[in-house]
């Protein structure tokens, strides 16, 4: 389980670094962050962090970006406004 | 492509001033390479470049440019050099998409409008005649936004035989059907029990936690995919579907309750990409003016893999400032946004609209969003709804016709619904290039 203070992180792989993707995951990884998915297509590595190590994340080498990961979605069945 | 122009230009009347300079763009990513490339041709090393970074804030003073060397822009990934007019034409020599320059081209020196003296008559004619019509369409001075916006351009109904979108957009008439496409649509799966997609084949993957089927328990998906994809001949009703023989991919990435988390959803895309998926249609959203990085670099990294992501603009229309705005994703630059206009083509009045607070957060085209009749779970088989999740799945539908008939993907898909899409005389911000047209 995550901690209490753990948030859910989406991190942008750089253009430069999208080819090292597994080696940029294990440098997360050692940074704290708890990987869900490593989305090769994309780039991008989804996973859970503690809030404290947010910052330690957004400094590894080739990552773009590390931002919360929000949530989408549509008005219950009963709305005729979708 | 080689894109080199030494002096092509020179004795002719309107010839651009150069300044004897030239600007080598880099492929994105081969940065060092290109450095490489261009020490080779022009002899250039690193004592004779300078970095944009070696000036204060990035604020590059060409005066310190030594008379043989240059400049990179290290956030461009381009160089500004001077060099012998030989080396520059070796350079310009290996350019091209598959170099890690991608173009040499010379510097030219650009004036403000306002002060250059011999435009074209054939120019100024041009202006004065779009001037001409931007003036008449913006109406006589006592008239009100409202009163243009009471004007109404067409009257579409629901008939028989099909519904007054495909009708508006001429989908119910295409000779295509968006054979072979592979269309994704991100939502909450698809009651695979409907007569109208029993026996289809259909790819499927759910991306909620615990899920392990596409089922649709809200509804909302099982409308977005008819729209997109419905049969040509459904059993009963009219025809709703626009590209009834293109390949479904169905993700359920909102739960039966309408929501999902956004790893889910890059997993999703990252999913269609992944099976060549051509078009990815997202009817969802979350109420956030700011684009993402993520969403911005998802879109984009689809576009360069042939994919086209299109999303829905959102619903948040207010009829005083701030007005509202579009949500993400669909206010990612790199994702095609789509608003809602009612039967007779006017902005639905729940529309979202551009604030242009953001860049690329525009509306870009809008498909028909208001009474849209399409699936619905059984035992209800079908519903009519109002949404730019309605008007979304038009255009994704749409795309897949036009993919089949050119054979254009990516951004070039992108800009084939725009360049077709029909003007309406709503504005810009609300209703972007206009309304989708199929081939």
């Amino acid at each position: 389980m995550p901690e209490a203070n753990s948030i859910d992180v989406v991190v942008t792989v750089s253009d430069q670094h999208v080819h090292k993707l597994d080696e940029l995951a294990r440098h997360l990884q050692a940074q704290g962050l708890q990987i869900d998915r490593t989305l090769r297509e994309l780039g991008m590595i989804t996973g859970t962090v503690a809030s404290d190590k947010l910052q330690g994340l957004a400094r590894i080498e080739g990552v773009n970006a590390v931002e919360p990961a929000g949530q989408a979605g549509v008005p219950p069945p009963q709305d005729d406004l979708q | 492509m080689t894109t080199f122009n030494q002096g092509a230009a020179s004795g002719a009347s309107n010839a651009a001033e150069q300044t004897g300079r030239f600007i080598v763009t880099f492929r994105e990513g081969a940065h060092a390479q290109a450095l490489s490339a261009l020490h080779q041709r022009t002899g250039l090393g690193s004592g004779q470049m300078m970095s944009s970074a070696d000036f204060n804030d990035g604020r590059v003073d060409l005066s310190q440019l030594p008379a043989e060397g240059g400049v990179v822009f290290e956030h461009l990934g381009m160089a500004l050099v001077s060099a012998a007019p030989s080396a520059v034409g070796a350079l310009a020599m290996d350019a091209g998409d598959d170099s890690a320059i991608l173009a040499v081209e010379p510097e030219l020196i650009v004036h403000a409008l306002s002060t250059m003296g011999n435009l074209s008559g054939d120019y100024l004619r041009g202006f004065r005649d779009a001037a001409n019509s931007l003036c008449a369409r913006a109406g006589s001075p006592g008239e009100t936004e409202e009163d243009r916006e009471a004007e109404i351009e067409a009257l579409y109904a629901d008939t028989a035989a099909l519904t007054w979108g495909l009708q508006a957009s001429k989908a119910g008439l295409s000779a295509y059907s968006g054979k072979d496409i592979k269309l994704a649509i991100l939502d909450t799966g698809l009651d695979l029990s409907h007569p109208d997609f029993v026996g289809r084949p259909i790819v499927a993957q759910s991306f909620i936690p615990d899920v392990d089927s596409v089922q649709d328990g809200h509804g909302h998906g099982t409308h977005c995919t008819g729209t997109a994809c419905g049969p040509k001949t459904p059993a009963q009703g009219r025809r709703y579907g626009i590209a009834y023989k293109a390949q479904l991919h169905v993700a359920k990435v909102l739960s039966d309750q309408g929501s999902g988390a956004d790893g889910g959803i890059l997993a999703a895309i990252n999913w269609a990409i992944d099976k060549q998926c051509s078009i990815v249609s997202m009817s969802l959203g979350a109420n956030a003016p700011t684009p993402s990085v993520f969403y911005e670099h998802a879109g984009q990294r689809a576009l360069d893999k042939r994919c086209l992501i299109i999303a829905a603009a959102g619903n948040n229309r207010m009829s005083n400032p701030p007005y509202g705005f579009v949500g993400r994703p669909a206010n990612s630059r790199s994702i095609l946004s789509v608003g809602a206009v009612d039967e007779s083509l006017r902005i639905a009045e729940f529309s979202a609209r551009d604030t242009m607070r953001y860049a690329g957060s525009a509306v870009d085209i809008v498909g028909p969003g208001v009474n849209v009749y399409s699936s619905w779970p059984m035992p209800a088989r079908f519903r009519a709804l109002r949404g730019t999740s309605m008007a979304t799945p038009h255009v994704a539908g749409i795309a897949a016709l036009w993919a089949e008939k050119t054979g254009d993907r990516g951004a070039a898909l992108w800009q084939r619904l725009m360049v077709n899409a029909r003007v309406l005389g709503g504005l810009a911000v609300d209703v972007g290039r206009g309304l989708v047209q199929a081939p």
